[in-house]
């Protein structure tokens, strides 16, 4: 268990470099991302715990960010005045690119994992957009048809599918959005009785898997095969039904995250200031081992509680390389947290 | 259960002053309070009251804390508005002190999700330093310690150039 301290700044996201063992990244906002700057840390664990590598200053807070899958030295973050900033860690102080497009608070930024050569952000402007590094405009524009349009919290590339993109909002409705198909929403399901939902996530290995959390303080569990498909024109009124739901957090579920190396495991984090690991035991339905053993654990399997975060969990993520089940939390206590999910279990 | 957008903007735009009934109302709560009471105590003593009085006025509970929850979320105005959009003003009793509520970065909506015990609150309990900088921004006075970055982009030319491999993800193995 490692942690480090971004003092002044209040974190919201982390995430693991997809190239190097012992690399992460953290962005955070000044005043809880209310008013003021935002900071970009680049931390490195080392065997005298983490330090922080490098760190750039932002006009406004910083909600997320997004290490670019094609260049190890390339990151995208999300800030509080509408715009997308892509960051060099060789260099300093300044981004090599900054677009402005988002009207609203940009709340996340997602590297497509196929194709590499693309991300998406969505913001509170209601729309998803997708980007390439080298383009100076967006490459293309999503928005639901016939509704308002309410805050997207978060938008994320399937992990199988070039194109495919999983949304969600504060109107309560899970979308799913492939642009070689349109502009409009292939799939739409109301998936939280009206909350709004603030994540979700795309499982590793289970390519029709996704998980989405609520401010309702739920993670429901989807399969996308058990949902109609909408039509462009028509506000898709699909009543599919969760696979699986976790119930445990006692405040909203700010972000979730499967497990890079287990089909079953997710990890939460929420504003009831723990993060938690869960077991998704519908992971095991298919299993010819235990086909019996299945239906009596079926159900949210709460694995552990990590309880060290002294006020909002707001961003977790799981580490890809190394020994299976470290994972890093950030939160509203200026704590980042690096430790292994076994040490809860 | 909070109150609609319409309903808070109402509450916000009522015109206490000319309201008899509360201000003498608040007036009696204050003398009991004695003359010991801080401008902050005083502040917080009316913004509840207002809470209480306006909650028998239209026959709805209103909860504090979704108050600040809803207060909050209206802190960050959207880029495209002018900074003066009307937000409040700076005679509106907005408590500094550590009180619960619903982080800002949340519509009002966020406060009304999921059904809960009768007990239990919809709220989660935030840092009392958040109460004081909604407090800050809401009355327009000037937050400390923001730096001005200079707007500069260093360019595609700038940036080094990529020599390691992509890595399999563990999920492709």
């Amino acid at each position: 268990m490692y942690s480090f301290r971004t003092t002044g700044f209040n974190g919201y996201a982390v995430q693991y470099s997809p190239f190097f063992d012992s690399r992460l990244a953290c962005a955070a906002s000044a005043n809880f991302g209310l008013v003021g700057n935002g900071r970009l840390y680049v931390l490195g664990l080392t065997p005298n715990g983490i330090v922080a590598e490098k760190s750039f200053d932002t006009q406004d807070g910083l909600f997320d960010c997004a290490w670019s899958e094609i260049h190890e030295n390339q990151i995208v973050v999300a800030t509080g005045d509408g715009s997308i900033k892509l960051f060099d860690i060789t260099l300093s102080d300044y981004p090599i690119q900054s677009w402005r497009e988002h009207t609203r608070e940009v709340f996340s930024a997602n590297w497509n994992l196929v194709d590499k050569t693309t991300f998406c952000t969505s913001s509170w402007d209601g729309l998803i957009k997708i980007w390439s590094p080298v383009r100076p405009k967006s490459i293309a524009t999503l928005q639901p048809r016939n509704t308002p349009l309410s805050c997207t919290y978060a938008a994320s590339y399937s992990p199988y599918n070039t194109t495919l993109i999983a949304s969600c909002s504060s109107d309560s409705y899970l979308r799913l959005w492939d642009p070689r198909i349109g502009d409009f929403p292939t799939n739409s399901v109301y998936a939280h009785n009206g909350a709004e939902i603030l994540s979700l996530d795309w499982n590793k290995y289970r390519p029709d898997i996704i998980a989405t959390s609520s401010v309702d303080r739920t993670i429901k569990i989807w399969d996308l095969r058990f949902m109609n498909r909408a039509s462009p024109t028509l506000q898709a009124m699909s009543n599919a039904s969760p696979v699986n739901e976790f119930y445990g957090h006692n405040y909203a579920v700010r972000k979730i995250s499967w497990s890079p190396h287990a089909s079953e495991l997710l990890l939460s984090a929420s504003y009831d200031m723990t993060a938690r690991v869960w077991e998704d035991r519908t992971a095991f339905k298919h299993s010819a081992t235990q086909p019996s053993v299945t239906r009596l654990h079926q159900g949210g399997g709460l694995r552990g509680v990590w309880d060290r975060h002294s006020e909002f969990v707001v961003g977790c993520d799981w580490s890809l390389w190394g020994t299976e089940g470290w994972v890093c939390t950030v939160g509203w206590d200026e704590m980042v947290w690096v430790w292994d999910i076994r040490a809860v279990f | 259960m909070p109150l609609l957008e319409s309903e808070w903007q109402e509450f916000e735009t009522y015109d206490w002053a000319s309201d008899p009934d509360f201000t003498q109302g608040l007036e009696s709560v204050l003398s009991s309070r004695g003359n010991t009471l801080s401008d902050e105590e005083k502040r917080t003593i009316e913004c509840k009251a207002r809470l209480f009085f306006y909650s028998r006025k239209i026959q709805k509970n209103i909860a504090y804390d979704d108050y600040i929850a809803w207060k909050a979320s209206h802190v960050r105005s959207p880029v495209n508005e002018s900074p003066s959009s009307p937000l409040s003003s700076a005679s509106e009793p907005v408590p500094s002190t550590s009180t619960p509520g619903q982080p800002a970065l949340l519509s009002p909506a966020s406060v009304s999700g999921g059904s809960t015990s009768e007990n239990e609150k919809d709220t989660a309990p935030y840092p009392s330093s958040f109460a004081h900088i909604v407090e800050l921004i809401t009355s327009g006075k000037e937050i400390p310690g923001i730096k001005q970055i200079p707007n500069i982009l260093l360019g595609d030319t700038a940036s080094s150039h990529s020599e390691i491999p992509q890595r399999q993800k563990p999920w492709a193995k």
